[in-house]
């Protein structure tokens, strides 16, 4: 194994990493030398910020600090293998599926071993925040409850843990690349939909692993549950910082050995499989068995034959490109990220849950319609050229952009809307205005989203593509805020009585549904005209 | 006026002037040539030929219809192929030459009948209902040229629509230009394999940072460079002014 073969191609695999995503692109931060400034940095803003708070903590705290911060540090080593691994996949989950291979490597005169470490070094230095961060903040804790003797282990097994995170990421690239592969190409549809509700099931499986609850627990857990589960690879490393902090050398060295073995081992591994799995496979897959040509011609609704074309293409994208996935989890993740620290709090969950319904009704009526609609633009890339060439007009295009942001977002919301309505039920008449609200709302932030979309696209494909520019992120969402803080004005205006102060309690309820409709169909024929000239001047001329 | 008529055209993306004073006409029936080096500005002429790109100055004719204030109505009268196939690899070539066909307004019976001759033609049917992801750039480009052809253009804008087709694909693809413009299509036509521009075009145009070197004929051409009886290759490096190629190759020292 050529040592400047490896460190070279980590550094080249970091940039293209790093460049990969939008926001790193032609930045300072795609510099393996300013990463490692960076991570100094953050370790020694963290460790003085920590190392200054402590004196002044109270002593009854700093005592119930000290469990927290041993199960801190024997956890550290398996959060961070962890970390890698979660963050790894999601880097992967976003990449489209030409972005996905490297494929310059196989043919050139680099072995297996060294591409595997090379890979697994340039994801740690991708990732080499988490250490610096982690580190910053336990070490003057360590310190300060006389754990000093156990740190230049603690840190080096941590290391050590945080490559397998990196190389076990490498096996799964490759795992993946041929489960993926051979999915897709014996089940077709099928597997189109199940990759779907896989995805879905992943992303959403972060959010709630990475809640601040779930993982007091998670961390909780290791501790007690080490000993019991000390035959899992993973969990050696942690082992043996327990067992430094019992004392107990003669384990820790055991389990030394164990982890320097296990690290051979998946290197080895994730070498065999990069040969096995990783040149990638032509894949074709077949949605029909048949070769025959059956034209379809639809219209739907409001959408005539060229918008539903152009709508049924939205959402094949939606469902068919690994990349789109995120956007059908949102409404799931932001249930579960407002409710779930409510529901497991303890308190009375009824009460918090009427407090946050409404906001969390404005929540999902922004963000979902927004987001839909603002990347519908960017999302087609290259392919954009598409709409360009074809005879298609501003009005049929914004018909056929919108729809599935407009269903998509309906849906949730108002499943959201049902779900709060169980969970904290108010008045059939509240609910009413509610709905009416939130569908102005939904309708109108589409056409924001549209608007702001086809003004500020972002065309590049690649992984955490945003297709739409910071710019037009900010326009989009700073309008969407405005438009549902007016649209729910009546409704706020007569949750806090002063509809019922100003023209009593039978009628107010009336007053908020006209005034509701009068200022959603203000804000409607607003928001569309600004969609409208957006697109036709996006249509106009082509800037990608 | 029937055809493809540019009326002093210019077109810049900042302080780069991509096309200068372009005026171009390919009559009905006429395979028109776009050569060029590379950067010299032939993608954006046809880009602006297809209302993609709005030119600055000048006016743009496609059969009566004025691309610049009727885009909609001028581009059903064109089919195109971009430089590089851009699909959407995420459909199957069903999918896809259905919203094709059913943006140009193509009732289903004709669409059948047009899809299946011509991927029958390009050998793809067997590929009908395969997501595109996995197919060859040739491959793509076969989806590209049928997606052009399906509404029977008036117009054909062709940027290298050559590339990466198998021998036969081309000859396919040649003869039914030559069957198209016997119908009355203007093509415009870039590539940079001069051997299938001499064997195919009518009348030819060089260009060179973004302005006309020369344009004609063949034998109009070969007359300008002051070559008779040269071949294209010659032709164009001389106008282009990059004939010392020798010199080149031997600086390399290979």
């Amino acid at each position: 194994m050529n040592l400047s073969t490896v460190l070279s191609l980590a550094a080249v695999l970091f940039k293209s990493y790093f460049r990969a995503s939008r926001p790193g692109y032609r930045s300072p931060f795609s510099n393996p030398r300013v990463v490692i400034l960076v991570d100094v940095v953050l370790f020694t803003a963290s460790f003085g910020l920590i190392s200054y708070l402590l004196p002044s903590l109270p002593s009854d705290l700093t005592i119930l600090l000290q469990p927290v911060v041993a199960q801190a540090i024997v956890g550290l080593p398996v959060i961070l293998t962890s970390a890698v691994i979660l963050a790894g996949i999601l880097f992967e989950l976003g990449q489209t599926s030409g972005l996905a291979s490297s494929e310059a490597v196989n043919w050139l005169p680099v072995t297996p071993q060294e591409y595997v470490i090379g890979s697994s070094v340039s994801v740690c230095f991708a990732y080499s925040l988490f250490p610096a961060l982690a580190f910053g903040l336990t070490i003057p804790l360590a310190l300060r409850f006389g754990m000093s003797s156990v740190i230049p282990f603690f840190v080096l097994i941590s290391l050590l843990s945080f490559l397998w995170g990196a190389v076990i990421v490498e096996t799964l690239r490759a795992v993946m690349n041929r489960i993926s592969t051979s999915v897709y190409k014996r089940s077709g549809r099928f597997g189109v939909v199940l990759r779907l509700a896989l995805l879905v099931t992943l992303l959403v499986a972060v959010q709630i692993a990475f809640n601040p609850y779930i993982l007091y627990a998670v961390l909780s857990s290791i501790v007690s549950g080490i000993n019991l589960a000390w035959f899992v690879p993973m969990v050696w490393p942690s082992v043996v910082v327990l067992s430094l902090l019992l004392s107990d050398n003669t384990r820790a060295a055991v389990f030394v050995l164990l982890s320097a073995v296990f690290t051979f081992l998946i290197l080895e591994s994730a070498a065999w499989l990069r040969v096995r799995y990783w040149s990638p496979m032509a894949v074709t897959i077949s949605v029909s068995t048949s070769t025959v040509y059956t034209p379809k011609e639809r219209s739907f609704l409001w959408l005539d034959s060229v918008s539903f074309s152009l709508a049924s293409k939205e959402l094949k994208s939606l469902s068919r490109r690994k990349d789109m996935a995120r956007f059908l989890a949102i409404p799931i993740m932001l249930v579960i990220v407002t409710i779930l620290p409510i529901i497991t709090s303890g308190e009375d969950s009824q009460t918090a849950l009427s407090g946050v319904s409404l906001l969390l009704l404005s929540e999902a009526s922004i963000i979902l319609p927004i987001m839909l609609s603002s990347v519908s633009i960017g999302q087609e890339g290259r392919s954009i050229t598409n709409i360009y060439m074809l005879p298609i007009s501003a009005e049929e295009l914004i018909k056929g952009k919108l729809f599935h942001a407009w269903i998509i977002s309906g849906v949730a919301v108002f499943g959201i809307a049902v779900l709060m309505q169980i969970l904290a039920p108010v008045s059939p008449l509240q609910f009413l205005v509610t709905l009416v609200a939130i569908a102005f709302i939904v309708v109108t932030e589409g056409y924001i989203g549209l608007g702001a979309g086809s003004r500020h696209p972002d065309f590049t494909i690649g992984p955490r593509a945003r297709y739409v520019t910071f710019t037009g992120f900010i326009i989009a969402f700073a309008l969407g805020l405005a438009v549902t803080a007016t649209t729910l004005l009546p409704l706020i205006l007569y949750f806090t009585g002063f509809f019922t102060i100003l023209i009593g309690g039978s009628i107010s309820i009336l007053l908020t549904i006209m005034s509701t409709i009068v200022v959603g169909m203000a804000l409607l024929i607003l928001a569309r005209s600004y969609c409208k000239r957006g697109v036709e001047k996006f249509l106009s001329n082509m800037e990608v | 006026m029937d055809g493809i008529n540019l009326e002093s055209v210019t077109k810049s993306f900042g302080s780069k002037v991509a096309v200068r004073d372009l005026t171009l006409y390919v009559a009905p029936g006429e395979i028109h040539g776009l050569l060029g080096p590379n950067g010299s500005g032939k993608s954006t002429t046809m880009k602006m030929v297809m209302g993609i790109v709005k030119p600055d100055r000048g006016q743009i004719n496609l059969f009566g219809a004025d691309v610049l204030h009727r885009p909609v109505e001028a581009k059903r009268l064109v089919g195109y192929v971009p430089e590089l196939p851009y699909l959407y690899e995420y459909l199957t070539p069903s999918e896809y030459l259905d919203f094709i066909g059913t943006a140009y307004h193509i009732d289903v019976k004709t669409r059948r009948e047009r899809v299946d001759e011509l991927l029958e033609a390009l050998q793809m049917r067997e590929h009908i209902n395969e997501v595109m992801s996995g197919f060859s750039q040739g491959m793509k480009q076969k989806i590209a040229i049928t997606a052009s052809l399906l509404h029977r253009p008036k117009a054909l804008i062709l940027d290298e629509p050559l590339n990466g087709l198998d021998p036969r694909s081309v000859r396919i693809v040649k003869d039914i230009l030559q069957r198209l413009t016997g119908e009355g299509v203007a093509v415009l036509f870039s590539t940079h394999v001069l051997e299938i521009a001499e064997a195919m075009c009518h009348k030819i145009t060089i260009m060179s940072e973004g302005t006309i070197l020369a344009e004609g004929t063949m034998q109009e051409l070969r007359s300008k460079a002051g070559m008779p009886g040269s071949t294209l290759e010659d032709t164009f490096l001389k106008l282009t002014g990059s004939e010392d190629t020798e010199k080149i190759v031997e600086a390399l020292k290979l």
